[in-house]
């Protein structure tokens, strides 16, 4: 979403500046760095004025502080001098021998080195004695000084320091002069060579290469490190700084200047006057070593800033990074589950919001994933359902079907029945009336005389005609018992359905078929077992039309047993057994016989109508369609059958307890009309 | 000269002024401290950089040709010579050239041995020539005048034209001097304190001490001797031999003396008028100070060690590129006046308390 895509938004619509494009690490480190650095310019920049302010104003400071410091030690050589000549100016001087007076002043020479040459004035101003240090000494010499400045001045300022001469043009001197103490004083006037101020001068530490210079106050050079520029009788006054300090300068109320120096270069020169000689004292310094400190500081807070928007660029790219990388991290889990794969989970551990947004996409992913899986459940819950009904109704549509078929078929049933046990009817009736009327015509017979052979004959045949009419009286009931069950079956459910003892009912019925299948074949075994539920107890039902369906499904498993004996299996016992279960709304009764069982073919078919696996004449194939109706349709149970061939056959009847339709089937409506038709 | 100057000044004054000059850097407080010690770091490198660039090759040329040469007016061994030609290596030294080699020569008194270094000298071609003396001055100044020359000795050196003036010697020829003119007065006046029958004086110049026939201190000498009431004789020679028959004279007309005149030949030929002087009982007063204390009587002149000392820094200067033209010519500022009381008591002159208490120094 952050990173740029060129296609991303058209470029002629209103595009968002560049900036708004960067990406969104772009951004922070531009305005991480931006900030930081801002602030550093700004703390620097006050940071940066403050302290040059600051250091030229120390370094002024300092420079003026050491050219009042130069100034004050080159007075103090003169002070010296001046002292040293002191004691040659007691009032009491001038009466000590002439030779005393030059011991002293020898003394004074040995003790000044700068005093080359020193004589005493006496109070009218004659030179009385001179002592040098080149020169012979000259006592009394007489040469009168009295209207000289070196013995006015000294008079009337006490001290009196000379202007600066320059001995052969090379070497600096100054006369001073000191009056002597009392009334009416001589005069002590000493030479002093100021090439002994170097001493002190060179002596003066103006930083590491600067320097400190006297000049007079016309700018000509008295002392200087450099004592050749001295000798050399240098004019300074041409010099930027020195012109500056002169007497009547436009800068005179200035005491320092930044100026090009003597051999070039910025110096921070300061300035003191010594007021007693007019002497300027100069110290200068270059320019770089007296601002030093504040370049060390330019430098440092300089160099402090790139390192702080250095560090700051280093930090805003790695914050930036560290933000967006989670974010990537986002985006591409967010596109994740955008494209359905809810499965992973976004991990991001670093413990701010963007976490707990990491966290709120996961558990949105969650919840998205938990109502999948839920709604997936359900709609395998409906789908399930719905096969479910769909399996209802299909089975409710086949047994419709069924219904329709069978419903349709009983009613052509009943109507060709009825059709036909009239015709039957007078068949069946009428070979009964034949058979009682052979049996007349034999009695008829009886008495007449006939030939033995003619008897014979005739008894033959009235034997012949009575076993024919026997068949037909035996056939004609066989087809009305057909005709009767086709009736039934059409007809369904018949008198009326009450609460019946299952398990007497099952009993009942068993003893019937039973009893029947005996009857009917002498030779028949079986082996019944029953194993009836004491809780199997009532069930609203029709008895009748139940007893219809056990007795038929037992013949069918006599029957079954009994072929499957016919086969002469060995140690075969044929079996039948009955079972009652109460089943809570229902109860269940089983018919299970281990006979022939039958063939998955046959299994489809079996509740068919009409459709019977017995050779003719010995089933009409309505029985288990019948049965079929009367469970299903009129009791609403069900009927099963489990079965392996040559096995066993179980039948499964499930009878609700309170299962009675109200409405029945209706039965069909012919058969009291052709029941009446069929007893003409 | 430094640690004597403090000595006058008095040590108290110059330590507070000292301690005042560094005051404000103090006051300064730490913060200045710091940036001083990290400036003065940073200079050494910045310092350091070109002269590891540059530096090297031109020090190794100056290993292979550039030295400097010295004349000395000393037969070679000679004490003296050796002390001020150390006291030369040492100002060097001092100066900024430790590594700087020295051609020292020693020529002796004879002139024409003078000659024939000072040629083999030029011939070398140092950077600096060093001359001690005019004689030695005046065997180079001749041969080049591209070498720069740094003399000591050679008394007004405007008259001699060897330089235009003291201040701008414009040539390539500048130094120290060590005598003034009127010192030729100053003796005298010694002489006739320390003996105040003295009658009659004699001033023993010599060649290097003339110019144009005339004695440098000749002037002086004579105005201070009339004016003291002494026959003031001026006796100019040239070789040793002669110094015997106008010593005996003095000896023989009695209150006499005798002033010893700087130069080569004095330096030479001292210790033998000492012998003389001392022998014949004639007092002397030397120019050159190490013979009062080799029994002269009395001596009044500058210590030439210092000078020597400060001739070298002008060498040094001049070795790092300066012009000999613009370095001014230096005039002493100090003499000291030296009595040797034990020729005094050889020789039966009696130092009165008053001339001991001018004395700078006492040989006893």
């Amino acid at each position: 979403m952050t990173v740029p895509r060129p296609l991303a938004s058209p470029p002629a619509a209103a595009a968002p500046p560049r900036w708004f494009r960067l990406p969104l690490a772009g951004k922070f480190a531009v305005a991480f760095v931006g900030l930081v650095s801002l602030v550093l310019l700004i703390n620097g920049a006050v940071d940066l004025t403050l302290n040059y302010q600051d250091a030229k104003r120390t370094a002024i400071e300092t420079q003026r502080t050491k050219a009042r410091a130069a100034a004050e030690r080159v007075d103090a050589f003169l002070s010296s001098i001046e002292s040293q000549i002191g004691w040659t100016t007691r009032a009491e001087w001038r009466r000590v021998s002439p030779e005393q007076q030059r011991y002293d002043f020898i003394r004074l020479l040995r003790q000044a080195p700068a005093i080359t040459e020193v004589a005493y004035l006496d109070p009218a101003g004659k030179e009385q004695l001179r002592v040098s240090r080149l020169e012979p000494d000259a006592v009394a010499s007489g040469k009168d000084f009295s209207a000289s400045p070196r013995f006015t001045q000294a008079l009337a300022q006490k001290t009196w320091f000379g202007p600066v001469y320059f001995r052969r043009g090379s070497e600096p001197y100054m006369t001073v002069s000191v009056a002597h103490a009392g009334r009416d004083p001589g005069v002590t006037v000493a030479e002093v060579n100021l090439k002994l101020i170097w001493d002190v001068v060179s002596a003066i530490n103006v930083g590491e290469h600067g320097y400190a210079f006297v000049t007079t106050a016309t700018g000509r050079l008295i002392a200087h490190p450099d004592l050749s520029l001295v000798l050399r009788d240098t004019d300074l006054s041409g010099l930027p700084e020195v012109a500056a300090a002169l007497p009547g300068s436009r800068m005179a109320g200035q005491d320092y200047e930044i100026t090009t120096g003597l051999d070039g270069g910025w110096v921070l020169a300061a300035h003191a006057t010594i007021p007693r000689v007019d002497w300027i004292v100069f110290v200068q310094e270059s320019l770089r070593d007296a601002m030093g400190p504040a370049l060390e500081s330019v430098i440092q807070t300089t160099s402090l800033m790139g390192l702080g928007v250095l560090l700051a660029a280093v930090a805003g790219t790695f914050l930036a990074r560290r933000m967006v990388v989670p974010i990537r991290e986002l985006e591409d889990g967010a596109e994740r589950f955008g494209a359905g794969d809810l499965s992973e989970r976004i991990v991001i551990r670093t413990g701010d919001e963007i976490e707990t947004l990491a966290h709120r996409f996961n558990t949105m992913a969650s919840r998205v994933q938990e109502s999948y899986e839920t709604l997936e459940a359900k709609v395998e819950e409906r789908t399930r359902d719905l096969n479910q009904s769909l399996d209802d109704l299909q089975r409710a549509q086949s047994r419709l079907v069924q219904s329709e078929k069978l419903a349709s078929l009983g009613q052509l049933t009943a109507g060709i029945a009825h059709e036909i046990k009239n015709p039957l009817n007078f068949v069946n009736n009428f070979a009964s009336l034949s058979n009682e009327l052979v049996d007349e015509l034999r009695e008829v017979l009886e008495p007449t005389a006939l030939d033995p052979d003619t008897r014979a004959e005739v008894e033959e045949l009235a034997g012949l005609l009575k076993g024919n009419l026997e068949k037909v009286v035996q056939h004609g009931k066989r087809a009305d018992s057909i005709v009767k069950n086709m009736l039934l079956h059409s007809r369904t459910g018949s008198g009326e359905h009450r609460e019946v003892e299952v398990n007497a009912l099952v009993e009942e019925s068993l003893n019937l078929a039973y009893h029947g299948a005996r009857a009917a074949r002498p030779g028949f075994n079986v082996t019944l077992v029953r194993d009836y539920d004491p809780a199997a107890g009532l069930a609203d039902l029709y008895p009748q039309e139940i007893t219809r369906v056990l007795l038929n499904l037992m013949s069918n498993g006599f029957y079954a047993t009994e072929k499957r004996a016919a086969e002469g299996e060995p140690g075969y016992a044929p079996t039948l057994s009955v079972t009652t279960r109460d089943r809570g709304d229902s109860v269940e009764i089983r018919v299970r016989d281990n006979g022939t069982g039958i063939p998955d073919g046959v299994k489809a078919k079996m509740f068919d109508p009409f459709f019977t696996t017995k050779p003719a004449g010995e089933g009409t194939g309505l029985g288990l369609s019948l049965s079929h109706d009367i469970l299903v349709k009129q009791h609403g149970g069900t009927v099963d059958v489990a079965t392996e061939p040559g096995a066993f056959t179980e039948f499964i009847i499930s009878l609700p307890r309170q299962s009675v339709t109200p409405a029945a089937p209706p039965r069909p409506a012919a058969e009291p009309a052709s029941e009446t038709e069929s007893q003409p | 000269m430094v640690s004597r100057s403090s000595l006058h000044y008095g040590p108290s004054i110059d330590r507070g002024g000292r301690a005042e000059a560094r005051g404000p850097l103090r006051a300064a407080g730490p913060r200045a401290g710091m940036w001083r010690d990290g400036r003065m770091r940073r200079r050494t490198v910045l310092a350091g950089l070109p002269l590891a660039l540059a530096g090297w090759p031109r020090a190794a040329r100056a290993q292979a040709q550039a030295h400097v040469g010295a004349l000395w007016p000393f037969a070679e061994g000679d004490p003296e010579g050796r002390v001020l030609a150390e006291a030369f290596h040492a100002g060097l030294r001092d100066h900024g050239q430790p590594d700087q080699r020295v051609d020292d020569r020693w020529t002796g008194a004879d002139r024409e041995r003078a000659r024939l270094l000072a040629t083999e000298l030029v011939a070398a071609q140092p950077q600096v020539i060093f001359a001690y003396l005019s004689a030695q001055l005046t065997a180079v100044a001749s041969l080049t005048k591209q070498i720069p020359i740094v003399f000591v000795g050679a008394s007004n050196p405007v008259r001699f034209g060897y330089v235009e003036s003291l201040q701008r010697p414009g040539g390539n020829i500048t130094g120290f001097t060590l005598y003034e003119a009127p010192l030729g007065g100053k003796w005298v006046a010694a002489l006739k304190e320390a003996v105040p029958s003295l009658r009659r004086v004699t001033l023993l110049s010599n060649l290097s001490t003339e110019i144009r026939g005339e004695n440098l201190y000749a002037e002086p000498f004579r105005t201070t001797a009339t004016a003291l009431g002494i026959e003031p004789v001026v006796v100019k020679i040239d070789e040793a031999a002669a110094i015997e028959p106008i010593v005996a004279d003095l000896a023989r007309q009695g209150d006499g003396g005798l002033i010893v005149a700087p130069g080569t030949f004095s330096e030479a030929n001292g210790d033998q008028i000492v012998a003389l002087t001392t022998s014949l009982r004639v007092p002397a007063v030397f120019a050159i100070r190490r013979f009062a204390y080799r029994g002269g009587l009395m001596s009044y002149g500058p210590d030439p060690v210092e000078t020597v000392h400060r001739a070298a820094a002008y060498v040094g200067r001049i070795l790092r590129g300066e012009n000999p033209a613009t370095l001014p010519v230096q005039a002493p500022t100090k003499f000291d006046f030296i009595v040797n009381l034990k020729a005094a008591r050889s020789m039966g002159v009696t130092i009165s308390s008053a001339l001991l208490a001018q004395a700078d120094e006492i040989v006893e």
